[in-house]
């Protein structure tokens, strides 16, 4: 059974293959990070020679440990789930240009974020947008929320928390996020009215969070 | 960082960190890609750089010479379209009302005067304030430039259109972002996705952030799709769905194929009526969303027989062993008194959900760069992911995509609960980008549906489309002979029109029909859940093939009928007994309705001298209606007919008309007749039924759009009392949302201001 994403079905979709926006394939100057360059990066070079001091059998390990967390990240910066794809390999083409110059986890982990900030606000500025919020403040409370990796712990802390969930949290937080229901079909399952749902979720979205923090900093003691 | 902007950001983070772990958001892999990407060399990237200049450079110096041949010698193809062009500018000049009746229309005045009309109250205040925002005219007084009657309504390849004009960029997906409809989530936060995607295709109109409206945005800037500018009841407004708009875009181009009402026929000399039954209801949601959008639907965009069919009705059940029963009801018309309304009511065998076969379903997702509106794929994803979850282990889903080409991203995958994470997740991933060869998509969706053809069970191909094929195959009859083809295999093909501005409506109609399927068009979340889980047996379970229907009527007790809607369904009376001519097909539960307008042949002289005078006269001269009508000189080598001689059954028998029915079964080759007489009790409309009433009310409300001649003296006032009094159990509340898009229409027209002063 193969799931793949449709642009890559095509072929000619936008999230085509790193390999054709390397130059395997055809050209995609959206792709590239860059006439105008990314923020904090030179531009496009010319002649262009790819600067490649990674090791390139570092590279897929890099891009391994690291790509979960920096699209969880430019989603949280306000990306949309395409857009982060995006930014995702714009950020690691980035990457493959200019290496992180230190290997220590933490670093390079601060490091990625920086390019895919730039890489996401350069993705805005094509579109004539804005962020939406502070990304600065984002960037901090990132930085407080994932002291040891890039999302897994929470996840992990957040599987456990939901299991203590029940009665209508337990039902309103499974309409939601796994059926995937409209608040007002869910105020029509729990008799509730709709501003009593967005409550309701917001409320246990509350308790969760406060559950995975307390998981996350036990295990860091 | 204040604590109500730290309070957001960490809601925003679980809210996401949810997503991730019980939604479909998950995190892409890219490292193939990359791994890929490291080992190109400084030489290798010399010499691939140097490839695209050569190619480029030649491709600059075939342009050139192309265009020094045009500039040198213009071919006479050339000057015709541009003379053509010329033509439209000034038709363009005179005024969009100026060939046709439509300054006439539902009020007898222009609408440029209707539209002078205040914003009804049901609008939010901030879809009012972000419109205001984004631009600086009155959407209201924009309708007029929206009404397009014609087979190609408005193909803004040829309409003048200057950049400058305040009309461009009206359709500015930035001012679409008042409500983001199409987010999946009902709860939480609107999806960037949609959002970055209204704002590319605003072309930076709107000032960043201004179309987030205001009233209801969440603090931190992003916000909920339900909560800013987004009508509880609808959806945010799309003012300018169908406008001529961008002639680079080619946004605004809905298509719909021009009908001419049937015309009364003399029983004399037309006994048969002959038609294909049609379940489609596209042209109901088409007009609903065209009305809740303050616009006035192209009067070929509305098929009434669809408009009457979108509702249930309460017709007994089959019981003896067949597909579906056959009812037939007659009383006064409501919009021409001295006439009678017959209405044929179908009723489908209903089929449980658990005890509907397996099914065997090949989503046939078109991704091309038209599909990117809010309305469109983001609303695909949510109506098949709705879908999936009605489904259960006996079923199976692939998701075939097309654009430019045409691939799979699911292959076919049982729908058990372990699957269904990834087939959610196939279906989040579906993204919109490139032009659209739907034919190579159809193709490859009917092979994968037929290798995994479950026998007995639902095979079916699922289109959901804006109908935009502008690559391969892209003219209707080859499509059509395409699906009809496939069709005979048993896999069997449902269309799912999304969307407007590109909407073909005419393309999927017809290959819905050919393709032994229903054509519906989907426009909000309701009418998902209505055709995926409502209705969801209905929408795939198909319990009779090839329904035509002959009705004989009894010239001794009518001088004159007329088949109200399915214009483009009628079939020559020798069809109705020929089992190779297609027609359409029934889904479970499933209801059909029929209304003929009866003319009394007491009533006959009077009214072919009122039809006269609308130049719509009665005709006897053959089974189709398509002429043009008028006198006819005696025959010089003919003496003329013999007077008409009844049988005994037409004196004695007292009945009105005779209803035969033909069907097949879904495998079968051989068709089933059923027949039904009915009798004329002399019903008054007041003692008819609820649902009679109910139907009479919709198919005028379909005439008065369609500014039907034959629309007597009904008006939107009477349709909206006769439904309101008629809502039966309407227990979905489809009825008054009927109702209230009447009472709606009232108000954007001078009638309705009229009521009101």
């Amino acid at each position: 059974m193969d799931v793949m994403p449709a642009s890559r079905a095509l072929g000619n979709g936008r999230a085509v293959s790193l390999a054709e926006a390397s130059g395997d394939g055809a050209p995609l100057e959206h792709r590239k990070p860059a006439a105008d360059g990314l923020d904090g990066l030179p531009p496009d070079a010319s002649p262009p020679i790819a600067p490649l001091d990674l090791p390139s059998l570092a590279l897929p390990s890099l891009v391994g440990r690291h790509q979960a967390e920096i699209w969880r990240y430019v989603r949280f910066l306000g990306a949309g789930d395409a857009q982060a794809d995006d930014v995702v390999q714009d950020t690691f083409l980035a990457v493959l240009k200019k290496p992180p110059s230190c290997r220590e986890p933490a670093a390079v982990r601060v490091y990625l974020r920086m390019i895919a900030r730039n890489a996401f606000l350069a993705s805005l500025r094509k579109t004539n947008r804005q962020a939406e919020f502070d990304l600065d403040a984002a960037e901090q409370i990132w930085a407080q929320t994932h002291p040891r990796d890039g999302g897994e712990e929470r996840l992990s802390a957040l599987d456990d928390c939901l299991g203590q969930l029940d009665g209508r949290a337990k039902q309103a937080i499974d309409l939601a996020y796994r059926e995937n229901q409209s608040r007002a079909d869910i105020a029509a399952k729990l008799e509730m009215s709709e501003d009593g749902v967005k409550s309701l979720l917001r409320r246990t979205r509350d308790v969760l969070r406060q559950c995975v923090e307390r998981k996350i900093n036990a295990a860091g003691e | 960082m204040d604590n109500s902007q730290r309070e957001e950001l960490l809601d925003r983070l679980m809210h996401q960190t949810l997503e991730e772990k019980l939604g479909s958001a998950k995190p892409c892999d890219v490292a193939d890609g990359l791994s890929a990407a490291a080992p190109v060399s400084a030489t290798l990237l010399w010499s691939r750089t140097w490839f695209r200049l050569a190619v480029a450079a030649s491709v600059m110096v075939s342009v050139g010479i192309v265009a020094m041949k045009y500039e040198s010698g213009e071919s006479k193809g050339a000057k015709d379209d541009r003379r053509s062009a010329t033509m439209l500018a000034s038709a363009e000049k005179r005024g969009p009302y100026a060939d046709d009746d439509m300054a006439d229309r539902l009020d007898g005045r222009p609408p440029a005067l209707i539209v002078a009309s205040p914003a009804p109250a049901e609008y939010d205040e901030a879809s009012i304030a972000g419109d205001q925002a984004g631009m600086n005219s009155d959407p209201l007084a924009e309708i007029d430039a929206t009404i397009s009657d014609a087979t190609v309504a408005s193909d803004s390849s040829t309409t003048p259109i200057s950049p400058d004009s305040p009309k461009m960029g009206l359709r500015d997906y930035g001012n679409r972002g008042l409500g983001g409809r199409g987010g999946n989530r009902g709860e939480g936060y609107a999806t960037h996705r949609d959002s970055g995607k209204q704002s590319e295709a605003g072309v930076g109109k709107s000032p960043p952030g201004a179309n987030l409206g205001s009233a209801n945005k969440a603090p931190s800037g992003y916000y909920y799709h339900d909560d800013v500018g987004y009508n509880a009841k609808r959806g945010p407004r799309d003012f300018f769905e169908d406008r001529p708009v961008n002639p680079d875009t080619g946004e605004g181009r809905d298509r719909f194929a021009r009908l001419t009402d049937n015309r009364f026929l003399a029983a004399t000399d037309n006994p048969l009526s002959t038609f294909s039954i049609d379940v489609d209801t596209a042209s109901y949601s088409v007009v609903r969303s065209r009305i809740e959008a303050r616009q006035l639907p192209p009067p070929a965009a509305v098929r009434v027989e669809e408009l009457v069919n979108y509702f249930s009705y309460n017709y007994p059940q089959p019981t003896d062993g067949a597909p579906f029963a056959v009812h037939v009801d007659v009383a006064a018309c409501p919009w021409t008194a001295k006439h009678r309304l017959v209405r044929i009511g179908l009723k489908g065998k209903e089929i449980a959900k658990a005890d509907r076969p397996a099914s065997n379903l090949v989503f046939l997702v078109d991704v091309s760069g038209s599909m990117q509106p809010l309305n469109k794929l983001p609303l695909v994803r949510q109506g098949l992911l709705r879908l999936v979850s009605e489904l259960d282990e006996r079923d199976r889903v692939a998701i075939v995509v097309y654009a430019g080409s045409s691939g799979c991203v699911l292959a076919s995958t049982p729908c058990t609960q372990a699957n269904k994470e990834r087939i959610r997740s196939a279906i989040a991933a579906l993204e919109s980008g490139g032009s659209t060869n739907g034919a190579a998509g159809i193709e490859l969706a009917y092979q994968i549906a037929q290798d995994h053809f479950v026998k007995g069970g639902a095979n079916r191909v699922i289109l959901c489309t804006d109908g935009d094929f502008n690559v391969g195959t892209t003219d209707d009859d080859s499509l059509k002979r395409l699906v009809a083809d496939r069709a005979k295999s048993g896999v069997f093909l449902t269309a799912l029109g999304f969307g407007m501005g590109n909407h073909n409506d005419q393309m999927l109609e017809t290959i819905a029909d050919n393709g032994n399927g229903a054509y519906g068009y989907i426009d909000d979340e309701r009418e998902v859940e209505k055709l995926f889980v409502r209705q969801l047996s209905g929408t795939l379970i198909t319990i009779a093939k090839d329904v035509k229907i002959q009705v004989e009527f009894n010239p001794a007790l009518v001088g004159a009928y007329r088949l109200i809607g399915y214009e483009n369904r009628i079939l020559a009376k020798e069809d109705f007994n020929n089992d190779k001519k297609d027609a359409g097909d029934i889904g479970a539960g499933h209801t059909v309705t029929a209304l003929y307008e009866i003319v009394p042949p007491s009533e006959l002289a009077e009214a072919i001298k009122a039809n006269a005078a609308t130049s719509e006269g009665i005709r006897n001269d053959g089974a189709r209606n398509d002429g043009e009508g008028g006198s006819v000189d005696a025959l010089a080598f003919q003496r003329p007919k013999q007077e008409l001689e009844l049988t005994e059954a037409a004196k004695t028998s007292g009945d009105l008309l005779l209803v035969k029915l033909r069907y097949k079964a879904p495998d079968g080759e051989r068709s089933t007749l059923i027949k039904t007489p009915a009798k004329d009790a002399g019903a008054t409309f007041a003692a008819a039924s609820s649902d009679f009433k109910f139907a009479a009310s919709v198919a005028a409300f379909g005439m008065i759009l369609r500014q039907s001649p034959f629309r007597g003296d009904i008006t939107l006032a009477a349709v909206e009392e006769t439904a309101n009094a008629n809502l039966g159990e309407d227990a979905d509340g489809q009825r008054k949302e009927f109702v209230n898009l009447v009472r709606q229409l009232r108000g954007m027209t001078a009638e309705g201001r009229g009521a009101r002063d």
